[in-house]
C-alpha cells in the first residue's frame, strides 16, 4: 500500500503535469497514465482490496477524491487545449477579406436600352401599351398615312433611306401609331420604341438612332393633358420636380396644334452653355394633337375621339441624363464605355 | 432664313420691343430663333477713305502704292495688292492700331521697301464677306473719314430663323413683321406701292411692241397670275445699304439686277425672275414641259425636263423652270439693257417635288413649294422697279398681266366647343375674333360660338378648323394655355408573355455580357459572308458601302464591335445584342452574342482557361431555360463561318432556332483576332411559340435511387444519341439523366470513348425495388446495344 502510494506523485505534482500538457495528445497520454485500465490511479484503487477494511476505507476515500480531482483537471485542461486548437485553426483559415471576389465584373445594359426601359416603365404604369412595328416600312405608313404627301416639303425634313420605290427604312416611330390604329379601337394609349433611320452622319447625327412614340386617344383628352403628362415625364426623367418645361409652337404634318418641348438646360441650369447654345433651353421632344387627317385616314371618328401624340429622341435624352458628350459612343460598343453603365 | 433687325424695324415693323423680346416672341410664336448674332465686328479705326493716286510698287510687280485720303487733311501712303485699285475709289482703310477680325492688328510697316500707313480692306478681311472678292468698294457718296462701323450701321443684329415647312408666308421680312404684329409687337409699316391695278388678259398679253406674254390654257390652273414688266436703264451697282441688307439676310451677291430681285423676294416673299429682254425669241409662254426638253439652267447644269414640270418658254424652248430656276440663254448679263421682270404666282402643287427631283434647292422653289401670296405679284414687281428707280434711271416701258379670276379662298367653319375640346380651354368670342383678325383672317359669326373664317391670301396653311385652333393657341401663347394631368380609362392588359426580354438580358448581364447596339446595315461583303444563301436587301442610297445592305445576321456587327475592342487592348470581350435581322420579307428579332478571352476575368486565385464551345453552350442553355423545357437537338452546323468541329445548329420540331460555335479560324484574321471567338444566336420569334408556364408536379415522397452507368461508346455515336436512347428505353421512373464523365485514352479501346451517365430513378407511389431497378437497367442496356456496340465498362 505504502508502495503504491509512494510510487505515485503528489496530487500537486499531478495537477502540474496535467496543467502542463502541451496538447490534446499529451493530455490523453496523461489520462491513460492515471485513469486508464492500467493507470496508476486505477491500479492503486484496485489494490485497495488488499488492505484492511479500516485502512481501505480511508485510502479509498482519499484515492477516489484524487481520481475525481484528476478527472476535473483533465477536463479543464482539455477545454483549454480545445479552445486553443480551434483558435489556431481559425487563425490558420483566415483569409484576406480585402481581396476581390471571383467574377468581379458584371455586364451591363446599353445606356440606350436603360433609357428605353425607363420610358416604357413610366408610360406602362400609366396604361400605355408598348407596341412594335417593322423597321423596313412602306411609304404609306411612314409618310402618306401621317399626312405627308409625296411631294410635300415636309418630306425634306426626313433624309430617307430607300430600299425601292415603295419601301423605306422608317424615319420615325410614328408609323407604329398607324399600325396600332389599324388593329385597335380607341380609346387607347400606346407607346412604340425602337430604331429609326435617317440619311445623315456627322458629329450630332448617326444614320440610325432610337425614338419613342406615344399616342393617347379618347373622348376627352386634350392639349392641356399633353402638357401635364409631358411635364411630369420630363421632370421625372431628369429627377427634378422644378425642372422648367416649355412648349413652343412647331410643325409636324401629323399633329395640330404641334409643339416642340424644351426643358431648362440640365447642364448649365439655364445660365447658358455650349450644350444649350447659350439659350438656357434644350429641345427634347416633339408633340401635338393628332391631326384630323391622320385620324380620318385611320378610320377613327375624329369628332368623337381626339388626342395627342409625342415623339422623342432617345440618344439625346440619354446623353443629357448621363452627361455623354459624343453621340457616336453609343454605337461603337466600346466596353470601356458600356461598363460605365453597369 | 436670316433677318436684319435693323431692316425689319426700318421698313416693316414699328415696335418698341427690344431685339431680345422680338426674338423671344418669334420663338414662342413658332418661328424658332436659332441664333442672334451681331451684324459685324466693331472695326475700330477702320474708316471710309478714297484712293487719290495709284503708283506701281518699285520692288514688287503684284503690289501697288496708293495715296489715300480719309478726310483728315493729309494723304496716306498704302501698299496694296488688290487687282482693282483706281483713283476715286472709296474703300475701307484700316489705320495703324486697327484690330481686324481674326485678331489682326494693323501697324505701319515697310512692305518690300515701301512704307505703308495702314491697309485697304476687302469685305472678307472685315468679316463682311458677301461673296465678292477684292477691295470692298463703297458708295461714291460715302463720307470720308467716317468710321466704317457707323457708316455701314453695323450696330444691328442678325436673327437666324428656323421656319417650318407649313409657313411659306414667313419666308420674308413682311411675313415675319406680320407675325410679330399678330403677337403684339407693334404695327406693320405700310409698304404697298400706290398703283392702280393693271389691266389683265386671260390668256395672252403684249409686253411692249415686240414681246408676247402667254399662259397656255392647260397651264392656267398651275399659273393663275403672271405679271411681266419691261424695264430699261438698269442699276449697275448695288448701293452699300442694299448690299448690307442682302448680306445680313444671308444672301450671296450675284449681279446688281439679280441682287435687287433677291432683296425684294426677301422683303416681300415674292420670288421674281429677270430675263434679258433682248435675248427672248418672240415672247414668253407658260406651259408644261415637253418630253425630252432640256433647260440650260443657271447653275450650269442641263436639266432634263419632265412633262409635269411647268416652264417658261420662248420660241426656242424653255428659258426657265417655273418658280425654281432660270436658264442661261436669257440670263441677265453685264451688257443687258432691258429686262423682262417676271412676278408670277405658281401654285405650290405645280412646283412641289420638282426641284428635289432635279437635286436643286433654290430660294424661289422653297417659297413656291410652301405657297406664295397670290396677291403679291403686282405690288412686289412695282416695289422692285421703284427701288431700282431710287438708285438708277430705270424706266418701266411696258407691263403685261395674264391672269384669270383670283383663286378662291376657303371659308372655314370654327366652333367654340371644338376649340375647348382640343385645347382644354375656351377663349372668349372676342378673343377668338381678335386673334384671327390680327392674322388677317375675315371672321363671320354664324351663331353663338360658331364662326366661319376666311384666311388671308398669304396663309396657305389655314384650310381646316384644326389650323385655326392651332393659330388661336399659337398667338395666345402655348405657355398661357391650361395644363392638367390626363384622365383615362383603366384598361387591363396582360403583361408580355414569358420569357420577358428583361429576364434574358439580365441573365446575360449576370454572365458578364455587355449589351451592344450595332447598326442595322452592314457591308454587302459581310452580308454575303454571313448569309450566303440570302439575296441582300440593299439600300438604294446608302451612306457608304460599309452600310450598304440590311443585316441578315447580328454576327457581323458584333464581330466588328469585338474587333473595335480588341484593337483597344480589351482582350476579354463579351457582348450581346437583341435586334432585328432582315431576310427576304422578314424582319425577325434575334438575340446574339460573342465572347472572346478567358472564361473568367483575371483573378488572383488562378488563371482561367480561354472560353470554349461549352462555355458558350452553357450560356445558351441557361438562356433556353427561360422557355419551356425544350427538347432541342444540337446538330453539327454547316454554317461556313463557324469552326466545323466546334459548332452546332439548334433544331426543334423541324425548325432551326439558333446556332452556336467558334468563329471559323479562317475569318479570325479579318477581324484582327489571334485566338478563338465564340458566337451564338437565337431566333426569338421561333422561340416565341414555346412561351413558359411551368406545370407543377407533386414532389415524390418515396426515395430516389441513383445508378451510374460507365459506358464504352464507339466514336460515331454521340452523347446525345446515347441519352436519347436511354430516355427512350426507360420507364417513367427515370426522373433525371446526366453525363458526369467523358474520357478518351488508354483505358478505352481506340475508336471509342468512355461516358459516365448518371440516372435518378423514382416512383411517386412506392419505393422502387432492386428487381425493378435491375429491369430498368437491363432495358436501357439492351437499347444501347441496339444503337451500336455500346458496352458497360468493367
Amino acid at each position: 500500500m505504502a508502495d503504491t502510494e509512494s510510487s505515485m506523485a503528489s496530487s500537486t505534482e499531478i495537477a502540474d503535469r496535467i496543467a502542463g500538457a502541451p496538447d490534446l495528445r499529451a493530455l490523453e497520454a496523461l489520462r491513460v497514465h492515471y485513469l486508464g485500465k492500467k493507470g496508476v490511479l486505477t491500479q492503486a484503487i484496485q489494490s485497495l482490496a488488499k488492505l484492511e477494511p479500516e485502512a481501505r476505507r480511508e485510502a479509498g476515500q482519499r484515492l477516489n477524491r484524487l481520481k475525481g480531482e484528476v478527472q476535473d483537471w483533465l477536463e479543464a485542461r482539455r477545454k483549454v487545449l480545445e479552445s486553443q486548437a480551434l483558435a489556431e485553426r481559425l487563425n490558420a483559415e483566415s483569409v484576406d477579406i480585402t481581396l476581390p471576389g471571383r467574377a468581379v465584373q458584371h455586364g451591363s445594359l446599353h445606356p440606350i436600352r436603360q433609357t428605353l426601359l425607363w420610358i416604357e416603365e413610366f408610360f406602362g404604369h400609366l396604361g400605355f401599351e408598348v407596341a412594335d412595328g417593322p423597321e423596313i416600312e412602306d411609304d404609306f405608313h411612314n409618310f402618306t398615312a401621317l399626312n405627308i404627301p409625296a411631294d410635300h416639303p415636309a418630306r425634306a425634313m426626313h433624309d430617307t433611306f430607300y430600299l425601292d420605290d415603295t419601301h423605306v427604312l422608317r424615319t420615325h416611330t410614328s408609323p407604329v401609331q398607324i399600325r396600332y390604329l389599324e388593329s385597335h379601337e380607341p380609346p387607347l394609349r400606346m407607346i412604340a420604341t425602337g430604331r429609326v433611320y435617317r440619311r445623315d452622319s456627322d458629329l450630332t447625327h448617326t444614320p440610325m438612332f432610337h425614338q419613342v412614340e406615344g399616342l393617347f386617344l379618347d373622348e376627352s383628352v386634350n392639349f392641356a393633358d399633353l402638357r401635364g403628362l409631358l411635364a411630369d415625364f420630363l421632370q421625372a426623367f431628369f429627377n427634378r420636380s422644378d425642372l422648367p418645361v416649355r412648349f413652343r409652337p412647331s410643325y409636324f404634318p401629323f399633329t395640330e396644334p404641334s409643339a416642340e418641348v424644351d426643358v431648362g438646360c440640365v447642364i448649365c441650369g439655364g445660365g447658358g452653355c455650349r450644350v444649350c447654345k447659350q439659350t438656357g433651353w434644350l429641345e427634347v421632344l416633339g408633340c401635338g394633337m393628332v391631326h384630323p387627317a391622320v385620324l380620318e385616314m385611320a378610320g377613327v371618328d375624329n369628332e368623337r375621339f381626339a388626342g395627342f401624340a409625342f415623339g422623342l429622341g432617345v440618344e439625346r435624352l440619354t446623353m443629357l441624363r448621363h452627361g455623354v458628350n459624343d453621340l457616336r459612343l453609343f454605337f461603337e460598343n466600346d466596353i470601356r464605355f458600356l461598363r460605365q453603365f453597369a | 432664313m436670316q433677318i436684319s433687325i435693323q431692316w425689319l424695324r426700318e421698313a416693316w415693323l414699328e415696335s418698341d420691343w427690344s431685339s431680345q423680346r422680338l426674338a423671344d416672341a418669334l420663338t414662342m410664336g413658332g418661328i424658332e430663333v436659332e441664333a442672334v448674332e451681331p451684324a459685324g465686328p466693331s472695326l475700330a479705326d477702320v474708316v471710309v477713305a478714297v484712293v487719290r493716286a495709284v503708283q506701281p510698287h518699285p520692288q514688287a510687280e503684284k503690289l501697288r502704292v496708293a495715296e489715300v485720303d480719309c478726310g483728315d487733311g493729309r494723304l496716306r501712303q498704302i501698299v496694296c495688292g488688290a487687282p482693282r485699285l483706281y483713283p476715286g475709289q472709296r474703300v475701307p482703310l484700316a489705320l495703324p492700331g486697327a484690330l481686324l477680325p481674326g485678331n489682326v492688328t494693323i501697324r505701319e510697316a515697310e512692305l518690300r521697301g515701301v512704307r505703308s500707313e495702314g491697309m485697304l480692306c476687302s469685305a472678307a478681311e472685315l468679316d463682311l464677306a458677301d461673296g465678292s472678292s477684292g477691295l470692298l468698294e463703297l458708295d461714291p457718296q460715302a463720307p470720308l473719314g467716317q468710321a466704317l462701323h457707323a457708316y455701314l450701321r453695323l450696330d444691328d443684329e442678325i436673327l437666324t430663323l428656323g421656319i417650318t415647312p407649313n409657313r411659306g408666308d414667313a419666308f420674308s421680312y413682311l411675313g415675319i413683321a406680320r407675325d410679330l404684329c399678330a403677337l403684339g409687337a407693334g404695327r406693320l409699316r405700310p409698304w404697298q406701292p400706290q398703283t392702280p391695278a393693271w389691266p389683265q388678259q386671260p390668256q395672252a398679253a403684249a409686253l411692249g411692241d415686240a414681246l408676247q406674254i402667254a399662259v397656255e390654257p392647260t397651264a392656267a390652273e398651275a399659273c393663275p397670275r403672271y405679271h411681266a414688266l419691261l424695264l430699261e436703264d438698269l442699276p449697275t451697282r448695288l448701293p452699300d445699304v442694299l448690299r448690307e441688307r442682302l448680306r445680313r439676310s444671308g444672301q450671296r451677291r450675284v449681279a446688281p439686277v439679280v441682287d435687287w430681285l433677291n432683296l425684294q423676294m426677301l422683303a416681300t416673299g415674292q420670288p421674281m425672275h429677270a430675263f434679258d429682254a433682248d435675248r427672248i425669241q418672240g415672247g414668253l409662254t407658260v406651259r408644261w414641259a415637253r418630253t425630252g426638253e432640256v433647260l440650260d439652267a443657271l447653275d450650269g447644269r442641263d436639266l432634263m425636263l419632265e412633262p409635269d414640270m411647268l416652264v417658261i418658254a420662248d420660241a426656242h424652248g424653255p428659258v426657265a423652270l417655273a418658280g425654281i430656276i432660270g436658264g442661261q440663254r436669257t440670263a441677265v448679263h453685264d451688257d443687258t439693257r432691258r429686262i423682262v421682270l417676271e412676278s408670277a404666282y405658281f401654285r405650290a402643287n405645280a412646283v412641289q417635288g420638282r426641284a428635289r427631283r432635279l437635286s436643286l434647292q433654290t430660294e424661289a422653289a422653297t417659297r413656291f413649294e410652301r405657297g406664295v401670296d397670290f396677291r403679291l405679284g403686282q405690288p412686289a414687281a412695282v416695289a422692285t422697279w421703284q427701288s431700282m428707280a431710287d438708285y438708277a434711271p430705270t424706266t418701266l416701258l411696258a407691263t403685261a398681266v395674264v391672269a384669270g379670276a383670283e383663286p378662291d379662298l376657303p371659308w372655314i367653319p370654327l366652333r367654340s366647343r371644338r376649340i375647348e375640346r382640343i385645347l382644354g380651354f375656351a377663349p372668349s368670342a372676342q378673343r377668338v375674333r381678335e386673334i384671327l383678325e390680327a392674322l388677317g383672317c375675315m371672321v363671320e359669326v354664324q351663331a353663338e360660338g360658331d364662326w366661319r373664317v376666311q384666311p388671308p391670301s398669304h396663309r396657305h396653311d389655314l384650310r381646316i378648323e384644326a389650323d385655326l385652333i392651332e393659330e388661336i393657341a399659337r398667338i395666345n401663347g402655348y405657355d398661357r394655355l391650361p395644363q392638367r394631368r390626363p384622365r383615362g380609362l383603366l384598361t387591363a392588359r396582360p403583361p408580355a408573355a414569358e420569357p420577358r426580354f428583361e429576364a434574358l438580358r439580365a441573365f446575360l448581364i449576370a454572365r458578364d455580357y455587355h449589351e451592344a447596339i450595332t447598326y442595322s446595315f452592314i457591308s454587302a461583303e459581310a452580308q454575303a459572308r454571313f448569309c450566303p444563301e440570302e439575296a441582300p436587301i440593299a439600300l438604294r442610297n446608302p451612306l457608304s458601302i460599309d452600310l450598304g445592305v440590311m443585316r441578315g445576321s447580328l454576327w457581323p456587327g458584333l464581330l466588328q464591335a469585338l474587333q473595335f475592342n480588341v484593337n483597344r487592348q480589351q482582350e476579354r470581350v463579351r457582348l450581346f445584342e437583341m435586334g432585328r435581322i432582315f431576310r427576304g420579307s422578314q424582319q425577325r428579332l434575334h438575340l446574339a452574342g460573342v465572347t472572346h478571352g478567358p472564361t473568367l476575368p483575371e483573378h488572383w486565385s488562378g488563371s482561367s482557361p480561354w472560353c470554349d464551345f461549352f462555355d458558350m453552350r452553357g450560356d445558351v442553355e441557361g438562356l433556353l431555360r427561360h422557355w419551356q423545357n425544350l427538347d432541342l437537338e444540337y446538330r453539327r452546323s454547316r454554317n461556313p463561318n463557324l469552326h466545323p468541329g466546334q459548332s452546332a445548329d439548334l433544331w426543334l420540331d423541324g425548325s432551326l432556332l439558333g446556332s452556336i460555335g467558334a468563329l471559323h479560324p479562317r475569318w479570325q484574321d479579318s477581324y484582327g483576332l489571334d485566338k478563338a471567338a465564340f458566337l451564338f444566336y437565337l431566333d426569338m420569334e421561333g422561340l416565341a411559340a414555346y412561351s413558359k408556364t411551368p406545370r407543377f408536379r407533386p414532389i415524390p415522397s418515396y426515395p430516389a435511387l441513383r445508378r451510374d452507368l460507365a459506358l464504352v461508346v464507339p466514336e460515331d455515336i454521340n452523347a446525345d444519341q446515347v441519352l436519347r436512347t436511354i430516355r427512350g428505353a426507360a420507364s417513367s421512373a427515370l426522373r433525371e439523366l446526366w453525363i458526369f464523365d467523358r474520357y478518351q485514352g488508354s483505358q478505352v479501346a481506340s475508336g471509342h470513348y468512355g461516358l459516365g451517365v448518371g440516372l435518378l430513378l423514382q416512383e411517386d407511389d412506392r419505393t422502387l425495388t432492386e428487381t425493378e431497378i435491375q429491369g430498368e437497367l437491363e432495358r436501357i442496356l439492351a437499347a444501347l446495344q441496339a444503337l451500336g456496340s455500346i458496352q458497360l465498362r468493367i
